[in-house]
């Protein structure tokens, strides 16, 4: 299976690894298995991570190096993951203006209550970072944060 | 009146907690547990229906049930049915539900009744539920919210039924009318008088400071309130403003719609209230207005004494009710008179017509000797009523113990037993009351003829709905029929309308006229030989019994009309019945006893010839259309008799219920339904089997059953592409056509073709297919939603990544450096 990678992909993983290699034994503990997949630039739902072997506790599982290439060459293969115009096709669903503008409150609502939900801790500092302020009416333009949130 | 407003002089509150659901409440309504496949609701004892999640199935017929309480439960598979989606959480139109079941309708007006949004839509019905409590969705803030808003930009109101009603009579310029049913406490006449002043609101003259003098019409049409009531509203055990009566007002417009009249129609009024209550009761409002010694004049006037309990006929049951002040009340209905333009003598004379029905009650009379004969025992009470009607006392009395009876050609004296005499006293106060409350009315038409342009007209109808009660007799049989007939009405416009979109939209579909399935109840009472004529032939012959009476119905109907069926025995509490009939509503058990009499409403002749030739002119003019005794040569001839005047009390309801159904006909309706929550009255408190009850009566699950057949849910194609373009985003991006892109996506879906129809405008779908539309819509969403939260989550960990890199990156650095 590694040799699906190129030879640079097989350098970035061999060096994220060592990054979440904290006792520095060639192991990472499953519990990053999530981090380590975000760090070369995925993004596994939480449903898939636990399918691949991600722990929700440390400590329960270990993987090597050669048990994590694969992963990576598999969830990266993955094309089923959405797309900057899938998002935005969501968020127009919320346009009741149809003027590329939605609620602040109503984004934030369907991050924290749908899906694989986030927390309102995890959550806030990303939207701070990648939303312009909502205006008096408490609307944003979604596609900027968006463009932010896939570049 | 408990209906009495007092103007505040503050800005009006706030009204939107009670119009619109809050953004919490509505996040919290999403987040409701719920399991498309597994959600279900159970027949509940004491709820009505209770919320579960199916187990498992136990063969064809069961199915187990896990409740909210943990306990599994076998249930028979038709008593489960579908929950809908948290979407339709207090959905504003039950008819829009993906799941139109009796359990979601209930639970649905609940859920907003509970949340204090008394209005819901049901398709065609705006319902609403009695909220016991003043809420402020009635000022000027809140016309102002519906005036010239169409049905779907605003929350369920009244208002927006009434708004809709004014738009389209300007528009169309077709008559309109507003049905308003419900049972008694249901909030009729509230919702009535609402309707009312919008209406003067909205077509209201402008020029109001000019002759201020002058009364205006909408001041006018408001100010008919406090005499109706007084004279025909009572406290009764469910409601302490109850209308004894139904009414049929119009209002009229000149061609820019501007007010320019209105007139008034009273149906059948309670009459048997007017000389006898039960415990709980009261008698008309007006007999403790006029004892509260409001208006200093009044007791002199009309011989009155300071205590109700003189007055026999006014207080055998209750002679206060806490939620009325009398006092005040009086204030209303005389100024009321006033801005009605009945002139002082007019009123004055009206009063006292109204105390010499209280002192028919205390005229007293004993037998006579051995004989079957009656004779005044004292003629105190007599005197003063003859004083005030303007009569000879000796004579009245002479005339109540031995009346004139036509003998051939004759007129011989007949005696009367001291019953004979009674009854005939409490008849003729009854009628003088009924007379007196119908003259009332005419008096306010005068009014309300302004002699302005009437151009079109909105009619609005606030009459007693379906009644079903242990014991029901004639006046149950008189609503019931009517009905039955608005019912029909109702049907058969629900199945016009719904024809017509369906052709327009070109959707191949069969149709059925729903009004037809009402056809042979309603039969059964006015074909030849049908209930109505048997009851007046019946009542015009002298012989005729109610056992008679019986049996010619049973002969003519029983075994041959399928709505005219055999009593059922009756259960504790009610009464035995003679016939019962199947209604739309349900079967009702009918007594008969007392229908021939009831219809028949004799008066004593010889007195209402006397009445006739009062020196006070609104006796005169009371009984100016009764023939009295001395009727024309012309009504010797038998049968004529009929046309001389004489009428029954069915015949004259059926002309005029005949009437209103032709008006209605010619008129563009919309349905208002009033529920009553809860027998204690009590806000926020909701009784399910009672509320189940009326939603059966008043037709709304009629209603629903008849959508059901259709396609219930429909929706324009650009809202479905909005909707569902996510389902299939990548036909609807490049197929520029509408309905061809709608086409495309449900066979993407593989939906079934019966379930769906695509119209020129719209999509139509079957009950229950917009459940699964959504279903295939929240599993896309949900997908999307995770992905796009999957990449939040990335961005988290790459930045936390850089963190951790450039840690290590320091700490390389640091082992270099020592």
């Amino acid at each position: 299976m590694a040799k699906e990678l190129s030879a640079r992909d097989a350098e970035r993983v061999k060096f994220t690894f060592s990054i979440y290699d904290f006792e520095g034994n060639g192991k990472v503990d499953a519990y990053y298995l999530g981090d380590c997949l975000r760090a070369l630039n995925l993004n596994p739902t939480l449903a898939l991570i636990e399918k691949l072997g991600g722990q929700e506790k440390k400590k329960v599982k270990m993987m090597t190096l050669d048990e994590f290439m694969p992963i990576f060459a598999q969830v990266k293969k993955d094309k089923d993951s959405g797309s900057f115009e899938d998002f935005m096709e969501v968020l127009r669903l919320y346009d009741k203006a149809e003027n590329g503008t939605m609620m602040f409150a109503e984004l934030e609502h369907i991050l924290l209550s749908l899906g694989e939900r986030l927390e309102k801790s995890e959550l806030e500092p990303v939207l701070k970072e990648c939303c312009q302020q909502e205006d008096e009416e408490g609307l944003i333009p979604y596609e900027p944060f968006l463009k932010k949130l896939c570049a | 009146m408990p209906g009495h407003v007092v103007k505040s002089t503050g800005p009006d509150p706030d009204p939107t907690e009670f119009l619109f659901i809050s953004a919490e409440q509505r996040m919290l309504d999403q987040t409701k547990p719920y399991d498309p496949k597994k959600s279900c609701w159970v027949p509940d004892d004491k709820e009505g229906f209770a919320e579960g999640l199916i187990q498992e199935a136990k063969g064809d017929k069961l199915v187990s049930v896990q409740l909210k309480s943990g306990e599994v439960k076998d249930f028979k598979k038709d008593l489960v049915v579908q929950v809908n989606p948290p979407k339709y959480e207090k959905c504003e139109d039950v008819s829009n539900l993906t799941f139109l079941n009796d359990a979601s309708v209930l639970y649905n007006l609940k859920s907003r009744y509970q949340a204090k949004l008394i209005y819901t839509y049901s398709g065609l019905f705006c319902i609403v539920i009695n909220p016991y409590k003043r809420y402020p969705i009635y000022t000027n803030r809140t016309v102002k919210i519906y005036q010239g808003k169409r049905r779907n930009e605003v929350p369920p109101h009244l208002f927006a039924i009434s708004d809709g009603a004014y738009m389209d009579m300007l528009q169309s310029q077709q008559n309109q009318s507003m049905l308003i049913t419900g049972e008694s406490g249901a909030g009729k006449t509230e919702n009535t008088k609402k309707v009312l002043s919008y209406f003067a609101n909205v077509g209201a003259t402008t020029k109001k400071k000019e002759d201020e003098k002058k009364q205006n019409l909408e001041d006018q049409i408001v100010q008919t309130n406090p005499p109706l009531e007084a004279y025909g509203n009572a406290k009764t055990t469910r409601n302490d403003n109850s209308s004894r009566f139904g009414k049929f007002i119009r209002i009229h417009f000149a061609p820019n719609g501007k007010l320019s009249g209105a007139d008034i129609e009273v149906y059948l009024l309670e009459k048997a209230r007017v000389v006898s209550q039960a415990p709980a009761e009261r008698g008309y409002h007006i007999f403790y207005q006029m004892m509260s010694d409001q208006v200093d004049y009044l007791k002199k006037l009309c011989h009155l004494s300071d205590d109700i309990y003189d007055y026999r006929y006014e207080c055998q049951g209750k002679v206060t009710v806490p939620s009325i002040d009398d006092k005040e009340d009086m204030e209303f209905t005389h100024n009321a008179f006033t801005i009605l333009n009945f002139t002082n003598e007019e009123r004055d004379s009206c009063y006292k017509v109204t105390a010499a029905v209280m002192h028919h009650g205390n005229m007293k009379f004993k037998q006579r000797g051995r004989e079957e004969q009656a004779e005044p025992d004292g003629t105190d009470a007599g005197d003063i009523v003859a004083t005030i009607m303007g009569v000879e006392s000796e004579e009245l009395y002479r005339n109540f113990c031995k009346p004139k009876i036509k003998v051939g050609a004759e007129f011989v004296t007949q005696g009367r037993n001291v019953d004979q005499v009674y009854y005939s006293i409490s008849a003729m106060a009854k009628g003088l009351f009924d007379r007196l409350f119908k003259w009332i009315v005419k008096k306010c038409n005068q009014t309300l003829e302004t002699g302005m342009k009437r151009a079109m007209f909105i009619g609005v109808l606030d009459i007693a709905g379906f009644e079903i009660f242990d014991f029901n007799g004639f006046e149950q049989i008189c609503i019931n029929f009517c009905n039955e007939k608005l019912q029909q009405f109702f049907n058969h416009h629900m199945f016009v309308l719904e024809q017509e979109e369906y052709k327009a939209e070109g959707i191949d579909w069969v149709f059925v006229d729903f009004g037809m399935d009402l056809q042979a109840c309603i039969e059964l009472f006015e074909k030849k030989l049908g209930l109505l004529a048997i009851l007046e032939e019946e009542s015009m012959f002298p012989k005729a019994t109610d056992k008679s009476f019986e049996e010619k119905l049973k002969a003519n109907h029983l075994g041959k009309s399928p709505c005219f069926i055999k009593p059922k025995p009756p259960k504790a509490g009610q009464a035995e019945g003679h016939f019962a009939i199947v209604h739309y509503a349900g079967t009702v058990t009918y007594n008969l006893s007392g229908w021939l009499e009831k219809n028949k409403d004799p008066l004593n002749d010889t007195v209402v010839d006397q009445l006739k030739k009062s020196k006070m002119d609104l006796v005169v003019e009371l009984f100016a259309d009764h023939p009295g005794q001395s009727a024309p040569a012309e009504a010797k001839g038998g049968k004529k008799k009929k046309t001389g005047g004489f009428k029954t009390v069915s015949s004259g309801y059926r002309e005029q219920l005949n009437s209103l159904m032709t008006t209605l006909h010619s008129t563009h309706p919309h349905f208002v339904r009033c529920i009553v929550p809860n027998e204690t009255k009590s806000p926020g408190v909701v009784e399910a089997g009672l509320i189940m009850h009326q939603l059966t009566c008043n037709g709304v699950l009629e209603g629903i059953r008849i959508c059901q057949k259709g396609f219930p849910n429909r929706m324009q194609y650009p809202d479905f592409k909005h909707r569902y373009k996510i389902l299939a985003a990548d036909v609807m991006a490049t197929e520029k056509d509408d309905k061809k892109a709608a086409e495309m996506t449900f066979q993407k879906s593989g939906l079934d073709k019966e379930l769906y129809r695509c119209g020129k405008t719209k999509v139509f779908f079957r009950a229950g297919v917009l459940g699964t539309m959504e279903e295939l819509r929240d599993e896309r969403l949900a997908k999307i939603i995770t992905w796009m939260q999957s990449w939040i989550r990335g961005l988290i960990g790459r930045k936390e990544y850089g963190r951790l890199q450039e840690q290590r990156v320091s700490l390389v650095v640091l082992q270099r450096n020592i």
